[in-house]
């Protein structure tokens, strides 16, 4: 880690001159910036690059998760887990979920967050609601939801469309229906999260900005696409990264709300790599399927990335 | 007319606002009724307010102990990851070259690694150090957080004007100086959003001290909720009261934090 | 509120992380040195059950051994537990005591994490099922005391006569119920369920209780010994009792029918009992065994998790001395009054609550059987695909041939 902190060339010119060239400049802020990058470089090899480098060298091995030691097994369980016939089904939802949930919440929380930034009676406590629905655990949603979609006519979503007369719908035992409802969970829990996320960003511009906009005679429209969309953007690009990690990554609501089912409807790919590396002991396994999964999920945020700059460019 | 516009804004939003709180109203309600309510209508409301739940929990599990060690590992970990998490995204801010870029590459790795699977190693690395079973080894992993407060900073400084950070600059002062008395003041709409954010981990996350705290004393309060957690069933009135006792702090941080994420920018500080 | 306030509030708490520092280091040396084990009579053990369960049995434990102290740590079960302690074993830091159970069994005896107690004096007074579930190679891995079973439970008010035995007998009766206007029966289909379970026991007792080992030879398929079942169990959509929204059913969601005695008949193990009558203390019900689709009527249900000895256990001697007593009288009535099972060893018969009817007698002679418990390996993956098939069965994606098809090909890929 030595080697991150200094280019040793700089150094001497920086004690000689009294005015510094800009440039001179430029290279001190270089040092200055790689000493506060430095907490974050420890945070990272401690906590993920070592731990990542050795969940590599299992993947290459026998280990069970039980016996500290293993044996080495070269590539056969990068090519074991392209059997599991139950994969394919898993990646697919698991995309299903990510895009639906990604472009829903997307779409809601940029409105909301917007309206949440207005004045109106009342905008604190309907900031909060909003909010809540991420800080409840997960496993107690399970439960909740349960009786919200409950199949019986007692359900929630049932009794309200009974009074219209229609017929009770089974909610989550229909292998479409389950899918919607797992996005439709998700959305609910976070929409108010990423809304508070960009109603943080939108803080970026000083509001004498808008006064003076508004002085200027710029419309609303204008206002909105000079001033609030430059912001929003990066926004986007923050919260899309998250959608997307997240819902590439998601097991627990699925699980709670429907455990996996009906059938392998809604079976995600980290269930599979927990299965086979908890409950399964394989954890050679799990660990060659999650090295697949992260470069899979590397490959998508760069390409996500790629496009979030170019909407960037485009925008400010 | 601006009024009028207020005014249906309210009504509409509280509206959204009350079909997107059932859940919790469901939750809640709960708590207060006795085990024949709840199985006679879980939505109704209760006919007496029934504290029993509370009480028994607060009688038979050690609540505040476990909440005096979730806000003291809250605390610590939070304060060290927004620091850490700032440094970064300004050092990243004002670096230039490969080296910045590596650095930027290795945060994006870092957030793609699926946390499950360096359990293992995590567990002989921290019970190397003497930390297993400690809330400081808690504090150390949850310093992983810090990767999630650089990208969320990184974001918003890359929005504040420019022109902030170079008048002090021109004055000539430290890049440490700038960092603490300018840039700072400057996030803190973020600092805090990131805070909320990861005080919510923090305080809901189950995997880590299930794993890595084994003494009873000095569980945390998320631990507390599990233990109504049965092989067949769980014990729903006590998981959903503990829930309740759980969330609440975290709802009182929240309306306290949240003046401070829209106050927007102060005018003083624009100044510089 | 004005901006100069973040960074003080920031300076104050750099301070606290210092005391906290401070504090971090002579903390974990004192871990350390109790980590090392100079008591030799302190026992670690990782409980299955919470501590409100077993905090009142282990005070009893050393009030009547008052030289001993066990430490306890606690994971809230399934796989809270099985993930703490392979964590745990995996970094050589697991306690004396833990918990052996269906999920981890294979590779805690394979891997040789658990001694023999085979020769320990108390080893006898366990039931034989008990035993036998958790032996290998004539070594004993676990200590279980108790056992569960699962079948029906029957509101008696709504159906007052005798109960059918024969699986046809059940399903008139639920036709008649439908017709005078009473919901007859509900269950919760998300996987395999206990009638299912129960018919596959019927099975493997027609096979002479070795369906499981046949089928492993090679001298049986999963085809053939489970479409009977199968095809029994899907009577109850042909006939229209139960429909596909059953496989979005959930414990929780039936439960409270059966309460409110909106609901004849539903499923349950002996386990629930509580959950019943805590929510409806005056409900009239009994449990009853699964009617036979042919034979006699049988019971869902598997041996509990038993205690195991760490084969790296750092004081052998005080953890045995633990595992004694929890294993013979007065031990067992203990932790029989602090949880729900049905305590099995010799020397203790339990007081169980009479609604339990003939199932008490079930479990102590063994008369269950659940299929994740008694296959030979890759119990978890093949329970995944098992409870996935049997959901599509319930809605209608399969035929009752295709469980035990599909099984069997997912057998073979895991071979």
């Amino acid at each position: 880690m030595g080697t991150v902190l200094a280019p040793p060339r700089s150094k001497p010119p920086l004690q000689r001159a009294p005015r510094l060239t800009r440039l001179q400049r430029l290279r001190r802020r270089g040092i200055e910036s790689y000493l506060f990058t430095l907490p974050v470089v420890i945070v990272f090899v401690v906590l993920f690059a070592i731990p990542l480098a050795q969940s590599f060298y299992y993947s290459l091995t026998d280990f069970n998760g039980y016996s500290t030691d293993a044996d080495f097994v070269g590539l056969a369980n990068y090519t074991t887990i392209w059997q599991d016939s139950s994969m394919l089904s898993a990646l697919g939802f698991t995309l299903v979920f990510t895009v639906g949930t990604t472009a829903a919440i997307t779409a809601l929380a940029i409105p909301l967050a917007l309206v949440l930034n207005r004045k109106f009676f009342g905008r604190n406590l309907v900031r909060s609601v909003f909010f809540f629905p991420s800080v409840v655990s997960v496993a107690i949603l399970g439960l909740v939801w349960g009786f919200i979609f409950a199949p019986l006519g007692t359900g929630v979503i049932n009794s309200i469309i009974g009074w219209f007369g229609a017929e009770p719908i089974a909610w989550l035992a229909e292998p479409t229906l389950a899918k919607l409802s797992v996005i439709i969970v998700a959305v609910w829990g976070g929409t108010g999260w990423h809304a508070v996320l960009y109603l943080a960003y939108l803080q970026a511009i000083p509001s004498e900005f808008y006064e003076a906009a508004g002085i200027d005679g710029a419309t609303r429209w204008q206002q909105f696409r000079y001033l609030t969309l430059p912001l929003l953007i990066p926004a986007m690009t923050v919260s899309q990264l998250l959608l997307l990690t997240g819902g590439l990554k998601v097991y627990d609501l699925p699980y709670t709300l429907t455990g996996g089912g009906p059938g392998f409807a809604t079976r995600t790919l980290t269930q599979s790599i927990i299965e086979n590396g908890i409950a399964q002991g394989e954890v050679g396994k799990a660990s060659a399927l999650s090295v697949v999964f992260f470069v899979a999920v590397g490959l998508i945020i760069v390409a996500q990335l790629a496009l979030a700059r170019r909407l960037e460019s485009r925008f400010s | 007319m601006k009024q009028l516009r207020s005014i249906v804004l309210s009504i509409v939003m509280l509206t959204i606002a009350g079909i997107v709180a059932i859940p919790f109203y469901y939750i809640v309600v709960n708590t207060l009724k006795t085990q024949p309510e709840i199985s006679a209508s879980p939505l109704g409301l209760p006919s007496g307010l029934d504290f029993s739940n509370y009480s028994e929990v607060f009688a038979t599990l050690p609540i505040w102990q476990s909440f005096l060690n979730t806000l003291y590992v809250g605390v610590v970990s939070i304060t060290l990851m927004l620091l850490i998490g700032s440094m970064a995204a300004y050092g990243m801010l004002i670096g230039q070259g490969l080296l910045t870029r590596l650095i930027g590459v290795m945060c994006l790795i870092a957030f793609l690694v699926p946390g499950q699977t360096t359990l293992i190693p995590l567990y002989r690395m921290l019970s190397g150090m003497y930390l297993v079973d400690t809330l400081e080894g808690l504090v150390v992993l949850y310093m992983a957080g810090s990767i999630f407060c650089y990208f969320l900073i990184i974001g918003y400084m890359r929005t504040l004007p420019i022109e902030l950070f170079e008048s002090a600059r021109i004055d000539g002062a430290g890049a440490f100086r700038i960092y603490w008395s300018i840039v700072l003041p400057l996030i803190r709409p973020i600092l805090v959003t990131v805070g909320v954010f990861q005080a919510m981990w923090v305080w809901n996350d189950f995997i880590t001290p299930n794993v890595f705290i084994n003494s009873p004393d000095k569980q945390t309060l998320v631990l507390q909720v599990y233990s109504a957690v049965g092989q067949f069933s769980t014990d729903w009135p006590a998981f959903m009261t503990l829930s309740v006792i759980v969330l609440a702090p975290l709802v009182v941080f929240f309306i306290a934090a949240q003046r401070h994420i829209v106050s927007g920018l102060v005018t003083g500080s624009v100044k510089g | 509120m004005s901006p100069s306030n973040a960074p003080r509030l920031t300076r104050r708490a750099v301070g606290r992380i210092a005391a906290a520092a401070a504090v971090a280091a002579p903390a974990a040396g004192t871990l350390a040195a109790c980590g090392g084990g100079s008591d030799p009579n302190a026992i670690t053990f990782l409980s299955w059950d919470n501590a409100e369960v077993m905090g009142p049995v282990i005070a009893q434990f050393e009030k009547e051994n008052p030289d001993y102290r066990v430490e306890a740590q606690y994971a809230p079960p399934v796989a809270g537990y099985i993930q703490k302690l392979q964590t745990q074993l995996g970094s050589n830091s697991a306690p004396d005591v833990f918990i052996i159970t269906a999920e981890n069994k294979h590779q805690l005896m394979d891997g040789g994490f658990v001694q023999d107690l085979s020769d320990e004096s108390w080893a006898a007074n366990l039931n034989d099922t008990a035993v036998a579930t958790y032996t290998q190679d004539g070594k004993l891995y676990g200590s279980a005391i108790s056992a569960w079973a699962g079948g029906m439970v029957v509101n008696l008010d709504l159906v007052p006569g005798e109960f059918p035995t024969d699986w046809e007998g059940f399903i008139d009766l639920c036709k008649q119920l439908k017709a005078d206007g009473t919901v007859p029966y509900m269950e919760a289909v998300g996987g395999m369920t206990d009638t299912f379970c129960a018919f596959l026991g019927m099975q493997n007792l027609a096979y002479g209780g070795t369906m499981d080992q046949q089928i492993w030879d090679g001298d049986l398929t999963f085809e053939e010994a489970w479409t009977p079942a199968a095809q029994a169990w899907y009577r109850l959509f042909e006939e229209g009792i139960l429909d596909s929204s059953a496989a979005g059913l959930t414990g929780d969601l039936v439960l409270p029918e059966f309460q409110q005695g909106r609901l004849a008949v539903m499923t349950t193990g002996s386990w629930g009992i509580s959950g019943i009558t805590g929510g409806a203390p005056d409900l009239n019900f009994e449990f009853k065994a699964v009617p036979g689709f042919e034979g006699q009527p049988y019971w869902s249900g598997a041996v509990s998790p038993g205690l195991a000895l760490n084969a790296k256990a750092k004081h052998p001697d005080a953890a045995k001395v633990f595992l004694k007593w929890m294993s013979t009288e007065p031990g067992v009535s203990f932790y029989q009054e602090a949880n729900q099972f049905i305590s099995t060893t010799k020397d203790y018969e339990p007081e169980l609550p009479e609604q339990l009817g003939d199932l008490v007698a079930a479990v102590q002679n063994g008369e269950y059987y659940l299929p994740a418990t008694s296959w030979i390996d890759n119990n978890d993956a093949l329970s995944t695909e098992a409870n996935a098939l049997v959901q599509q069965l319930a809605t209608g994606e399969i035929e009752p041939a295709d469980v035990g098809k599909g099984l069997d090909a997912k057998l073979a890929s895991l071979q």
